[in-house]
């Protein structure tokens, strides 16, 4: 998951909680003590109650002692997961002289993501003044925050795990409504374990792997498949995660000539027994070519075999369990009598396992969790003595608390819910979250939720909000973050959505529209206006300004609307005109066919659009109709006027036919006359002209129609006066001419 | 990721992200501005533009909200802020604007974080006065008016007698609070202390009219302290409201969370010290005149639940309290930057670290991890 250069206090590996443990914090709670019952911290009213009782209570006490943990570690050095940034900038050794050149690092994080970026900069800015810059230090360091960065093939796990996530939470609810006694949370924990499963197997990483076996072990405890017993479940956990004996011990003894005369013959029956491995044990003492001619040996084997044969499985396994125990009993006084001294002692030894005898099973067992297993199967499968075998169990094979899928299991296996959840969280919060929820489904965690925790958020929601963060925070995964954020409680999911929301890069129209789905879906109209504005300016930026129009027609923008018509305006004055792209091009040449807004705010420059397009076409006087038109608008931008009457200078000409009627020129003189009345509309207008006139002289080529072509040289100012002129002349030209 | 070779030819300075951490400006002593963008899916970084910026040392880097365009504002030794944007996502910047209100260098420039506070850049320098100006005409980015201008800590610049000083690189130090916060008095004035949680009003409900409270953090040497925008005699204007105190030495640093990952039930303030320690602040809503304000803490959001129930929409303060202070660095701490969220606090100083510090269940915060920029020897390297 997370790729990182190994150093000195990290090497550790991720198995152990060492000091120097390469792994994040733990967040809930810390698990450097035994998971058995203290008086300090057992608190019955506070705690979960599994079914498999126990004295061990998780409370919230225990949340907080993570504090008292961290300010006693405080003082340890870089007590938490340590990495070297790629091409790290500091040679080994040498920080006290990187120091003593004033120098300093600095870190920024990222907006959205789980990333940020270190740079080297200087103590004092003067100090640093005489100091070489090494070629080092003008390089950018990206890093990532520990633990947070996501393998393409671990987001693959995330995605498959948001699945089967919503898969369950649509059962869950239509199950719910049909038949509230089915309980379908098993059939999808076996589909979630085995997704973690096909994950750990891919991505090989430790840390999944110990979380699988931990899932594993909750799963066999608690949610069990109906057709087989807890116990049957428990012992398939174990066989998994620790294999014995292992095919190689089996397959040494068993291919000799004689495997009855192995030494290690009984010993290999007796663990296959003790495993639970019933028929595997039968075929051992089948095929041991043992050399009994005497009955009573003969028929002390059949029964034997017919016991491990006969082993209740499945659903029956419950309730043919006593009846089955009774017969390993009986079988085990039969074989006092046998008169072959290896054969009664190993026959004895394995109907001992099978009745469930606490002293055989612990004195062939190799861990807690072997003794509470072959317990569980063997001595009582009911469920609510779990804990009870576990108290057994840990009483001769300590848990070792430093191999966390240990420490995890161990806090299973005691029915200490949010503490294996704590665990798995440390091992990773994916399998946490998706844990946690399977666990608050089944009303695992109500107790926990008292009033001591009323200021704390659920177990479960927490999880899925820290989950939901950093698919938020990851490329390609924001929206299944918000699913997550989404399905907590209270206002942190969604406030994290709603902060992060606008943060998300719109890379194209179906990410805007499924961003602004998730707007509409949780009322977040702000964000949707902040996301569509936000799309808008880019749109502008492709040069894409229908599509900017009409989004912000779509949210009522006006505002920004009429900005983009002054900005086209402006910049087809400066720079001429330019080709819009298809949706402008209809706004411009279909205005009806447009939204009513639109059609309104953008008129002022589907105005000056038509008077050039007519202009390029020839037809002067429908051009000269839209130029007058446009210097007549109330609400023109003073600083526009003065490019626009420039415009008008080829209209005026005497080589060519009167444009204009007297009315019109008339009203453009009275415009003129109140745009030069206003100083500030008028020095505006002339700015904007002389910038106009000096981006002409600028280009190499303007367009034909430009009006610039003949008046770039001439003053900005001496323009209005030649204006005005020419009206003048029109004026009297057309009265002359109306006579 | 590898490092990236910027191109500049002096010391970086400053290096801010763009809103969607798809663009990221680097400045330096150089007088250049260089922007990047992220290259998918490598995620590694490619130059996209370079500009000549100033004429002095770059200090400081802030990309306005992307509502507003591609705007990028700098601050530089030679005393202004300029305003620079691009209409052509990225590839080309032109000056807008330049503010040379500044006695002194200008060393750090923030553009507001929440859309609902609309385009206004702080900034401050070693005169030790923070400035905000704010382009009222968003059509028209040129123009920038001045709207507040203060002395931070003018009792301490005084004592200090360092005013004038040219070197005070990170003396000074600016932050906008980047969430919508609620104006509480009016927000819980319809509230009933027996109300049940799910009865409670929903912070995300609320407009950004309704949670617009325009506040930012600033310290001057080793003071630091909120500014707020309060309505005095009708007129709005900011005010040094809460100080966060407890500082002995320069603050070299301030950051002010988002309140997303408490669902907005309080602020959290981080500040980075010359004295070692990252201090990490929260402060919580109180109205003013309850000296003991009772909160209710509940999965809706925590709100005051004072029967008083004031007029003035604006009146209330915060209660400050020092939530977590690290000295894990064991020197001067330059920089502090928070997540999306406010969940993750980084940290980086004279030690060459990064720390990473999370929020843990019970919202106090933990370490999480370190990046150094120290190589490994080369004997740990074989093992």
């Amino acid at each position: 998951m997370f790729s990182f250069t190994p150093t000195s206090r990290s090497d550790s590996g991720h198995s152990s909680f060492s000091p120097s443990f390469g792994g994040p914090r733990p967040i809930f709670s810390t698990f450097n003590e035994p998971v058995a019952p203290t008086k300090e911290n057992a608190s019955p009213t506070k705690a979960f109650v599994s079914p498999f009782a126990t004295e061990r209570s998780f409370t919230v006490e225990d949340v907080r002692d993570v504090y008292k943990d961290d300010e006693d570690v405080e003082d340890e050095e870089d007590d938490v997961f340590t990495y070297t940034l790629q091409d790290a900038p500091i040679a080994a050794g040498r920080l006290q002289d990187w120091r003593d050149r004033g120098r300093t690092l600095k870190f920024r994080l990222s907006p959205l993501h789980n990333n940020g970026i270190a740079w080297i900069d200087e103590r004092s800015v003067d100090g640093g003044g005489e100091v070489h810059v090494a070629p080092e230090e003008m390089r950018i360091f990206p890093a990532e925050i520990p633990d947070s960065a996501l393998s393409d093939e671990y987001i693959k796990f995330v995605k498959d795990a948001h699945e089967l996530y919503r898969a369950l939470s649509n059962a869950d609810q239509i199950d719910g409504a049909i038949d509230p006694s089915e309980n379908i949370l098993p059939k999808y924990a076996t589909t979630f374990l085995q997704i973690l499963d096909v994950a750990r197997r891919r991505i090989f990483d430790e840390r999944l792997s110990e979380a699988y076996v931990v899932c594993h072990c909750l799963f066999a405890a608690y949610f069990v498949d109906p057709t087989i017993t807890r116990a049957e479940a428990v012992m398939d956990w174990l066989n998994q995660s620790d294999p014995r004996p292992t095919t190689e011990e089996t397959s040494d003894i068993m291919t000799t000539a004689v495997p009855y005369n192995e030494p290690g013959f009984w010993e290999l029956v007796h663990k296959l027994a003790l495993r639970g491995l019933f028929l595997q044990c039968s075929n051992c003492l089948k095929e041991a070519n043992m050399l009994h001619s005497d009955s009573e040996s003969k028929k002390a084997l059949q029964t034997a075999t017919s016991i491990l044969e006969t082993a209740p499985k499945g659903t029956k396994a419950f309730e043919g369990h006593r009846q089955w125990r009774a017969h390993a009993i009986a079988f085990g006084e039969n074989c006092t009598k046998l008169s072959d001294t290896k054969l009664r002692k190993g026959l004895i030894t394995l109907a001992n396992i099978l009745r469930g005898d606490n002293d055989t099973i612990l004195a062939l067992s190799e861990s807690w969790q072997e003794v509470t297993a072959a317990l569980f199967l063997f001595h009582d499968p009911a469920p609510s003595r779990l804990s009870e075998y576990c108290q057994v169990a840990v009483a001769q094979f300590p848990v070792d608390f430093t191999i966390i899928s240990e420490a995890g299991c161990a806090a299973v296996i005691a029915g200490d819910i949010p503490k294996a959840l704590s665990v798995l969280e440390q091992l990773d919060v994916c399998v946490a979250a998706h844990i946690a929820d399977f666990c608050d489904r089944q009303r695992m965690l109500d107790d926990f939720y008292n009033i001591e925790t009323l200021d704390l958020p659920p177990f479960r929601d927490w999880l899925f909000m820290a989950h939901g963060i950093t698919c938020c925070a990851t490329p390609g995964t924001w929206f299944i973050g918000a699913t997550y954020l989404k399905d907590t409680e209270g206002t942190q999911g969604l406030s994290i959505i709603k902060e992060s929301i606008t943060h998300v890069y719109p890379d194209n129209e179906a990410t805007l529209t499924e961003l602004l789905g998730i707007c509409k879906e949780l009322q977040f109209d702000n964000e949707a206006r902040e996301i569509v504005i936000a799309w808008s300016k880019l749109q502008l930026s492709r040069n894409q300004v229908g599509s900017a129009i009409e989004w912000l027609d779509s949210i009522g923008n006006s505002f920004e609307i009429r900005a983009i018509t002054w900005q086209l305006l402006e910049s087809t004055l400066l720079n001429g005109l330019t080709l819009p792209d298809d949706i402008l091009q209809r706004f411009l040449v279909s205005p009806r066919l447009c939204p009513g807004m639109i059609r309104e705010l953008i008129a002022p420059y589907a105005t000056y659009f038509a008077f050039k397009n007519h202009l390029n076409e020839g037809d002067v006087v429908e051009a000269a109709q839209y130029l007058a038109s446009l210097l007549q608008f109330g609400f023109l931008p003073g600083r526009f006027f003065g490019p626009l009457l420039g415009e008008l200078l080829p209209l005026l000409s005497r080589s060519q036919p009167r444009t204009l009627p007297t009315n019109e020129l008339i009203a453009i003189m009275n415009s003129l006359y109140q745009w030069e009345k206003d100083p500030q509309k008028y020095n505006e207008g002339v700015q904007f002209l002389a910038k106009t006139l000096d981006a002409a002289r600028e280009v190499t080529e303007l367009a034909g129609d430009d009006w610039r072509v003949e008046y770039a040289n001439i003053p900005a100012k001496e323009v209005i006066k030649l204006v005005r002129s020419k009206l003048v002349s029109e004026v009297s030209r057309a009265y002359l001419e109306e006579l | 990721m590898n490092a990236l070779a910027t191109g500049h030819e002096d010391l970086i300075h400053d290096i801010a992200y763009d809103h969607y951490g798809r663009l990221l400006a680097t400045c330096s002593s150089d007088q250049y501005i260089k922007l990047f963008t992220r290259v998918s899916p490598s995620a590694d970084w490619s130059l996209l533009s370079s500009f000549k910026a100033h004429d002095a040392n770059i200090f400081s880097l802030s990309f306005a909200l992307p509502q507003y365009g591609l705007l990028l504002a700098s601050c530089s030794e030679d005393q202004t802020v300029r305003v620079h944007r691009s209409i052509d996502d990225g590839r080309t910047f032109v000056k807008i604007a330049t503010l040379s209100d500044s006695s002194g260098p200008v060393h750090q420039v923030a553009f507001t974080k929440f859309g609902g506070h609309g385009l206004k850049l702080a900034c401050i320098g070693t005169d030790g006065v923070v400035r905000v100006y704010h382009a009222a005409d968003p059509t028209d980015l040129r123009q920038w008016h001045l709207a507040f201008e203060k002395v931070v800590d003018k009792a301490g610049l005084l004592a200090n007698g360092v005013a004038a000083a040219k070197d005070l690189q990170g003396d000074f130090a600016i932050d906008w609070c980047p969430s919508g916060t609620v104006r509480a008095p009016w927000f819980t004035s319809n509230l009933d202390s027996a109300m049940d949680d799910s009865e409670l009003p929903r912070v995300d409900r609320l407009t950004i009219e309704e949670l617009a409270v325009e506040q930012f953090v600033a310290s001057s040497m080793s003071k630091v302290f909120v500014f707020r925008k309060r309505l005095n005699g009708g007129i709005y204007e900011y005010e040094r409201t809460e100080e966060l105190p407890g500082h002995t030495d320069i603050v070299r640093d301030v950051a002010w969370a988002s309140n997303a990952g408490v669902g907005g039930r309080y602020e959290l303030i981080a500040t980075a010290s010359r004295d070692g320690w990252v201090r990490i602040f929260k402060l919580t809503t109180r109205r003013i005149g309850e000296p003991t304000a009772e909160y209710r803490n509940g999965a809706a959001g925590t709100v005051s639940l004072n029967e008083d129930k004031g007029d003035d929409y604006d009146e209330f303060a915060y209660d400050v309290e020092l939530l977590d202070q690290f000295d894990h660095h064991k020197s001067e701490v330059w920089k502090v930057s928070w997540n999306v969220a406010g969940t993750i606090l980084s940290s980086s100083g004279d030690d060459g670290r990064v720390r990473f510090w999370r929020a843990a269940y019970t919202g106090k915060f933990v370490g999480v991890g370190v990046a150094s920029a120290e190589q490994i020897p080369q004997d740990e390297v074989d093992e």
